[in-house]
């Protein structure tokens, strides 16, 4: 291995950002933060894109790795231990440095740190701590920090850093416990969850603590989300009372909460397989997100697909669709995928497949039907549901106004009636609707098959349109 | 025909409105403008509207109290819009909004509060984008520094993002300058909006400037892409090519420009 340790910064960013670029997760949403009196540095619910690379990615987060070094030698990774690459790491001068000056250019978010494993996991994470301390406490920063969970640290030094960042995240790399043996041999799946869990009850805690502030000062409670936006200011407020989480009024833990990612196509995991273990980590782990990560086939191994392979793309947008559909909504893996069929269709999107699957549910009047019907209607997203539902109150609704709502008819027709009326004449039959769907669909599947557009999906969470007011 | 000419802020649009409002002119003979552009008609009178701010803060706060804080909020960026109808668009938003209350909202079967919504998705919309793709460069003298961007937003932006960043930049010397409306914000020890001196501008935009950090985020830029999976399409898409003339990680490279243009080619052929 060759270690150069003084390289000019410029040469570090280089490496140790092209280190870091195979790891998906470049958000800077979920948590809602006013700027300071001393400091630099703000933070909204929505986070903002501050770029688009050459592969269309958004660039929020100024995403680099500490160190390129690592122990480990986990097949699928650029940077394992049996790769000839030049290795070098930041100070965390280096880091804070360039992480403020990108800042006040408005060049990025924040600060997106991972890193190799070095000597042992606990260094590790005990670097990245005092990066973030170093990045908070003495230049100030506000902004939004997203930093990797190292597998395998003990449990004060992810507390510790859990008070400094926004969000937390760990790998879990490969969807099965036997892929990650297979392909990386120093990580164990009870090495990743463990952290996982500490989080997750990390921010339960704190939730917690928040709603009792809440009720000790008689505030009402705005909904059922504990997240409020200007959860920190209440905090302030209630300080008199002697109640106060950890470490001060700015410390909240994680705020933006933890994700994970799992990269898809480097091992034979069905898409099933994968869906199903994103379910259970949203219902179990209160993840956030879980990121898919197409496999770029880079490193020569007789356990992954060949050099050059190409990435598998689509399949990563349909699982980045599905996603979706779990988590706002209201379907199960188990609705959209079985045993029987377990990859997605590669025409069809996976919830115009279910409901060409399902047409006994169909047409939906857009007048009478529950909320929970109209989300699963094909050009319904949930903010026109959401605007159906209050604009029916007033008035009965027609098809013009459905598109003035933002309902995509031209998908949606096929599925729904205004005031027992359909669009067209359609048939409400299987072979008919997915001709017809499959060729609005064309262009765009041959897209991302033969051109790779890819496109981050940015739906609420990531990039709520944007209200200052 | 009475044609009521105001300056074009939230404060001359809302003065507008109280005045019209007051005179109660029927629909159908009344039309609502700012000052721009003006193609006189001989039929017409014209009202030229004086901005009073005690007016503005009047319409304002009715507006608040008695239809809802987010028709505020949606009026206030739809005054922001570059569209020519947007007076006359908010004025007749309003009439509805002060008739149904918060209700109004969520009528979508009225043209009125559908127009409204539309301007203040754009301006929210371009806002939004905005608010990452600026780009400061530190410009001056030791001792005398200032961050310095320039925008050509089709809308008024300059309110908002001022707003967006003496929050985020609350220590820092600023200034955001809208090339196309020759207007800035400035945001020092107090923080001001106006008319700027363009070839002023020219002359501070080309002297003494640190670059250092510019070349830094250009090879971030280069090396965070990931090659195989190569796509100038995509990032058009979400980085459409009117926000880039001062984005400095498209400014030098300017590569990426041309590969999308070779992509097009041989798509084409």
């Amino acid at each position: 291995m060759i270690v150069l340790e003084d390289l000019e910064i410029e040469k570090k960013l280089e490496i140790l950002s092209d280190a870091a670029k195979y790891d998906v997760a470049c958000t800077s949403s979920g948590v809602e933060r006013k700027g300071s009196q001393e400091g630099m540095g703000n933070a909204t619910q929505c986070g903002i894109c501050h770029s688009f690379a050459a592969d269309g990615r958004c660039i929020s987060l100024l995403k680099v790795l500490l160190t390129n070094e690592c122990i480990y030698d986990c097949k699928y990774c650029i940077n394992r231990r049996s790769n000839d690459t030049v290795r070098t790491s930041f100070t965390p001068q280096e880091l804070c440095e360039l992480t403020i000056q990108f800042y006040r250019r408005n060049y990025i978010e924040g600060l997106f740190l991972s890193s190799g494993i070095r000597r042992s996991p606990d260094e590790t994470m005990e670097q990245i701590y005092q990066v973030l301390f170093l990045l908070r406490r003495q230049y100030h920063f506000n902004g939004y920090i997203h930093v990797k969970g190292i597998p395998g640290a003990s449990a004060e030094l992810v507390q510790a850093v859990g008070y400094l960042a926004d969000r937390m995240s760990l790998n879990l790399e490969l969807p099965t416990a036997q892929g990650l043996k297979k392909l990386a041999p120093g990580k164990t799946r009870e090495k990743i969850l463990t952290p996982m869990r500490q989080i997750q009850n990390g921010i339960r805690e704190q939730k917690l603590l928040l709603a009792d502030h809440r009720r000790i000062a008689g505030k009402q409670d705005r909904g059922s989300s504990l997240y409020l936006p200007g959860g920190g200011q209440l905090l302030r407020e209630k300080s008199s009372y002697g109640v106060s989480v950890p470490g001060g009024k700015q410390d909240r833990f994680v705020p933006a909460g933890q994700s994970t990612q799992m990269i898809v196509g480097a091992t034979q995991e069905n898409d099933y397989q994968i869906l199903t273990i994103a379910e259970s980590l949203y219902q179990k782990y209160e993840l956030k997100r879980v990121f898919y990560s197409a496999y770029v086939a880079l490193n020569e191994d007789r356990d992954l697909p060949q050099v050059g392979t190409k990435p598998p793309l689509l399949r990563e947008h349909r699982l980045y669709q599905a996603d979706f559909l779990l988590r706002f909504y209201g379907f199960a893996a188990k609705e959209l995928l079985s045993e029987e069929k377990p990859n997605f269709n590669v025409y069809l999107d996976p919830k115009c497949d279910w409901a060409i699957r399902h047409l006994e549910y169909f047409p939906v009047e857009i007048n009478r039907a529950g909320y929970e019907m109209l989300l699963r209607v094909p050009g319904i997203g949930v903010k026109s549901a959401q605007r159906i539902m209050r604009a029916r109150r007033s008035a009965k609704l027609d098809f013009d106004q459905l598109k003035r709502i933002g309902v995509v008819l031209k998908r949606a027709h096929y599925f729904i009636t205004c005031n027992g009326k359909m669009l067209y004449h359609t048939k409400i039959e299987e072979d008919y609707i997915t001709r017809r769907i499959l060729e609005l669909d064309h262009a765009k599947n041959w897209q991302m098959e033969y051109q790779m557009t890819y496109r981050q999906l940015s739906l609420f969470d990531d990039r709520k349109e944007g209200m200052t007011g | 025909m009475i044609t009521y000419l105001c300056e074009d802020t939230p404060e001359g649009i809302f003065t507008a409105i109280y005045d019209a409002w007051a005179a109660k002119i029927p629909d159908d003979r009344l039309h609502l403008m700012t000052e721009q552009e003006m193609n006189f008609s001989l039929f017409t009178e014209y009202r030229q509207v004086e901005t009073d701010q005690e007016k503005a803060v009047k319409v304002a706060r009715s507006i608040r109290q008695k239809i809802a804080n987010e028709a505020y909020v949606q009026v206030y960026y739809a005054s922001l819009s570059d569209e020519e109808d947007k007076v006359d668009a908010i004025y007749h938003f309003l009439k509805q909004g002060f008739r149904y209350g918060a209700r109004v909202l969520d009528m979508h079967g009225l043209v009125q509060v559908c127009r409204v919504y539309e301007l203040y998705r754009a301006v929210s919309n371009e806002n939004q984008k905005y608010r990452g793709f600026v780009r400061f460069a530190e410009i001056g003298r030791q001792g005398q520094k200032l961050l310095l961007a320039r925008i050509r937003p089709k809308n008024q932006l300059l309110p908002l993002l001022g707003q967006h960043f003496a929050d985020r930049f609350g220590q820092e010397n600023f200034a955001i300058i809208d090339d196309e409306r020759a207007m800035g914000y400035f945001h020092g020890k107090t923080a001001f909006l106006s008319k700027v001196d363009m070839a002023q501008i020219d002359r501070l935009w080309q002297g003494q400037r640190d670059t250092a950090y510019e070349e830094l985020f250009q090879t971030f830029f280069r090396s965070i892409a990931i090659k195989e999976r190569e796509n100038y399409v995509c990032q058009r898409t979400m980085c459409p090519i009117r926000y880039r003339d001062y984005m400095v990680e498209f400014n030098k490279t300017g590569t990426d420009h041309e590969k999308l243009h070779k992509i097009q080619e041989e798509h084409r052929a």
